[in-house]
């Protein structure tokens, strides 16, 4: 597994470089921009252009990180080149996991690389003092802090194995059709549209809907936010877990390359 | 008599269209084959089977004793005819990437076939000519110590210096325990190294035997036996 990592990383080294470049010519750009606003002007509105600049950070981040999740196995299952991979005597499952262990840790790293340019740009857009202790966290309110992590963790996952799924389904049950693209697309609406099926049994289940959790009172309680989020992570577990083991079955047992 | 690989009314279908019908193979230890036929016989997707990056629609094969799973590509060293080596790698990179995922892979073994099929170490794998990536594919395909060896179309589009490389390379690294089954359509190339040939057409044996027996009933060349069963085409 960790050799199947290593050249994951070996192969994205370039990317990262790359990256890593133009995120810092843009962030010199971006304080160009800023410092050439009237002194005055920005006294003003520095808060409003600090939050543009969160939120454009992150989206911006966050596309290129779903398209190089979309990318790290599309290109090994379509490309002439995967199959240096897929000769090797690794099982499909394996495959697949080291694949999504390796996503999950450039995702911790682009994570890092934002917290860090938000926080040195607070520091010199003059944001004020960032007055934050983790002491201050209390300990229900750490439940909540790391049911969000998970859940986003899993999120991430669940949309990488849903695009994976998909393009596995192509690639061995519907090998050697016509319109590629179309299938492929059509393939995975009908796996979200079957997840939404698989999180309303599961709510049942549960006998939790997010319509009995009311998260959008105004006196939401953190209560409700916890329920939802345990229903929200299991869900998504389940989701994923199903995914998984399809896609991996499928490398296994099924694939045309 | 050891058969490495054992398939039985082997049937592969691409949705109506039969790609493999019922291939009753053996491949025993120590010999090359070769598989001729011309492009869309069936070679390759034959190859890809045996490899288990295709999986068949019917039949049965049997991979030195187990049934083909990513347990069997640890047996077969498999070098299809695409440019399947990442053009993102150094020469030395996919040796090491050979080395992490191939127990059986002799890296000393490669480097002196590096050498010798005059390959950079230090060069990028896009920046190759089409003559030394399939040098260079040859070369970590051979450098495995496999008991079954798969080469498909390996002397194609080469230029004369390849393709002698590469025929010398298959002749001295050839193991007598392991079988190696090459593909090509140029027959004339490397018949002389040949014990058994199979002909493929649209998917089916339509031939198959030792070579020097074939040569002396026929009183032909592999060559001449080969446009004799193609002529029709």
């Amino acid at each position: 597994m960790l050799k199947l990592i290593k050249f994951e990383f070996l192969r994205k080294r370039m990317t990262f470089l790359v990256a890593i470049a133009v995120t810092a010519l843009a962030q010199i750009y971006a304080l160009y921009q800023y410092f050439k606003i009237d002194e005055s002007v920005r006294t003003v509105i520095n808060g409003d252009i600090f939050g543009i600049f969160v939120g454009v950070v992150a989206l911006g981040f966050g596309l290129l990180y779903l398209i190089d999740v979309i990318l790290l196995y599309r290109n090994d299952l379509f490309k002439q080149e995967g199959y240096m991979l897929f000769m090797t005597p690794h099982n499909g499952y394996k495959l697949l996991g080291a694949k999504l262990l390796f996503a999950l840790l450039e995702g911790v790293c682009i994570a890092a690389t934002y917290l860090l340019i938000i926080f040195l740009n607070a520091k010199i857009m003059h944001m004020g003092p960032i007055n934050f202790s983790l002491s201050d966290i209390k300990p229900n309110e750490w439940q909540v802090i790391i049911k969000v992590l998970s859940i986003s963790i899993l999120g991430i996952l669940e949309f990488a194995l849903t695009v994976y799924l998909s393009f596995a389904l192509f690639k061995s049950l519907f090998n050697n059709t016509r319109f590629k693209g179309l299938i492929t697309f059509g393939i995975f609406i009908v796996i979200n549209i079957l997840k939404t099926k698989l999180v309303e049994v599961i709510g049942s289940l549960l006998g939790k809907t997010f319509e009995t959790v009311n998260i959008s009172s105004a006196n939401m309680m953190l209560e409700s936010v916890n329920a939802a989020l345990n229903y929200g992570i299991v869900a998504t577990l389940v989701s994923a877990v199903l995914l998984f083991a399809a896609t991996g079955y499928l490398l296994e047992n099924r694939i045309n390359l | 008599m050891n058969y490495l690989i054992n398939c039985i009314n082997l049937q592969k279908n691409y949705m109506s269209k039969k790609a493999l019908i019922d291939i009753n193979l053996k491949f025993q230890e120590g010999k090359i084959y070769g598989l001729l036929g011309p492009n869309g016989s069936g070679k390759t997707t034959l190859m890809k089977i045996f490899a288990d990056l295709h999986k068949q629609t019917s039949g049965e094969l049997v991979i030195c004793d187990e049934k083909p799973s990513h347990k069997t590509r640890a047996y077969v060293a498999y070098m299809p005819t695409e440019n399947f080596i990442y053009g993102w790698m150094k020469v030395k990179e996919s040796l090491g990437f050979y080395a992490d995922m191939y127990a059986d892979f002799d890296k000393e073994k490669a480097i002196e076939l590096l050498k010798f099929m005059e390959i950079d170490m230090n060069q990028k794998v896009s920046s190759l000519s089409t003559g030394q990536r399939a040098r260079l594919k040859i070369t970590l395909t051979i450098s495995r110590k496999a008991k079954i060896y798969m080469l498909d179309e390996p002397l194609n589009g080469l230029d004369p210096i390849s393709r002698s490389k590469i025929k010398e390379c298959i002749i001295d690294q050839f193991d007598a325990e392991g079988v190696m089954i090459i593909s090509t359509h140029l027959v004339n190339e490397i018949e002389q190294i040949l014990d058994e040939v199979v002909f493929l057409d649209h998917g089916e044996v339509i031939l198959a035997g030792e070579t020097e027996k074939m040569r002396l009933e026929k009183g032909k060349s592999l060559e001449e036996i080969y446009k004799e069963v193609y002529g029709h085409a």
